[in-house]
């Protein structure tokens, strides 16, 4: 496995002050893809713990979870779930609401993405306040997967979206975090 | 026959108790001197939702190696071979950090390397569990403690129970907060710290 340190994960991660709005610093992550090695070693590290668990599928949240979650799959020999917006996938889905800042939005899936009893991981490259990833492992449990984890590049630890996912007992892996974001 | 420690077997019940609530939410854990292995094949099977990844020193291993092998899960590992004076360590970053009865085995030197090694492997939101004997503002807790103690110094000159205040200044050096310190049967402590930042 391509080995780089935490210190280099985080450095490779962009800080784009005040975006998308005055006062809030954007994590970005394009530098960090964009970086073939630290990309490489970031795919294999974020799931290491379960490399040898027999995943089924890897589930990534749209729509950076998609560049991580795609390549993530590949690594363990998985297929791929993509988990989109209301209205994005062409096939019958299943749904489920989540709560932003203001009102409601909807995260979906293929109602035949995931069969009962596969075992998946749930990769996105952020954890902020959690609802998204909240709402994604209700939506994979409701077709019957087992969720192994749940596992972010990056956590904005003062939003405390970890502590919704541990109430949902889903392990939460997260590499690095920046706070006060 | 494999290595057996009858210490192990007295307070694995005391210490998965701990576990269960420190490491709810953890997916990897990295154990460091894992000994006999008695302690991470009864925690990986009480813990199946967490992955158990034992170590030891090299020249230590074998007996590990053995009883994983005979009585390890599947989310039991295969030993992985770890001095804590190694910079960096050599593993991808963990959730979680597990060591049990190493601090006053190693030398003070070594404690250091220890704290830095984790520093540097305990991914965000990371949690350290250490369990052991401490001395507290400059004194043991018991006359078993201290006898325990002057037996370890005699035994080795570098090694000898460690001053709370003084390990736990090297975890805040690496970001970690002390989040519970747990008395524990026979004079022990667990002590539980989670990554700040």
């Amino acid at each position: 496995m391509q080995s780089v340190t935490l210190a280099e994960i985080r450095a490779a991660i962009r800080a784009i002050p005040d975006y998308p709005r005055p006062g809030v610093v954007f994590r970005d992550i394009t530098t960090l893809v964009g970086n073939a090695r630290v990309f490489r070693a970031v795919v294999d590290q974020l799931v290491e713990p379960w490399r040898d668990a027999g995943v089924d599928r890897v589930a990534g949240i749209e729509a950076r979870g998609f560049i991580l979650g795609g390549a993530v799959a590949h690594q363990l020999r998985a297929g791929f779930v993509p988990i989109r917006k209301k209205g994005k996938l062409p096939h019958p889905t299943v749904s489920v609401p989540y709560s932003l800042e203001y009102g409601l939005d909807e995260i979906e899936v293929h109602q035949d993405a995931v069969r009962a009893g596969e075992r998946l991981v749930l990769v996105d490259d952020l954890l902020a306040t959690g609802g998204t990833a909240e709402a994604a492992v209700k939506l994979l449990r409701s077709l019957g997967a087992a969720v192994l984890a749940a596992c972010f590049v990056i956590e904005l630890p003062d939003l405390r979206g970890a502590a919704r996912l541990q109430a949902l007992e889903v392990p939460v892996r997260r590499l690095v975090s920046f706070a006060g974001d | 026959m494999l290595a057996h420690s009858d210490a192990c077997e007295r307070n694995k019940e005391p210490i998965l108790a701990v576990l269960r609530e420190a490491f709810a939410a953890v997916g990897g854990v990295l154990e460091v001197g894992s000994g006999t292995g008695q302690h991470a094949v009864h925690f990986a099977a009480h813990l199946p939702r967490l992955v158990w990844q034992p170590s030891e020193v090299p020249e230590l291993i074998a007996p590990l190696e053995e009883r994983v092998r005979l009585e390890g899960g599947a989310n039991l590992r295969a030993p992985v071979a770890l001095d804590v004076r190694a910079t960096p360590w050599a593993c991808a970053p963990v959730d979680a950090v597990f060591s049990a009865n190493t601090l006053h085995i190693m030398s003070w030197e070594s404690v250091g390397s220890f704290f830095r090694g984790v520093g540097g492997v305990l991914a965000a939101g990371g949690v350290l569990v250490v369990y052991g004997p401490f001395n507290y503002g400059g004194r043991f807790t018991s006359a078993s403690n201290a006898q325990f103690d002057a037996w370890l110094r005699a035994r080795d000159p570098v090694s000898g129970l460690r001053d709370f205040a003084a390990v736990d200044a090297l975890a805040r050096a690496q970001g970690l907060e002390l989040a519970a310190d747990h008395a524990m049967p026979a004079n022990n402590r667990t002590l539980v710290w989670r990554r700040a930042a």
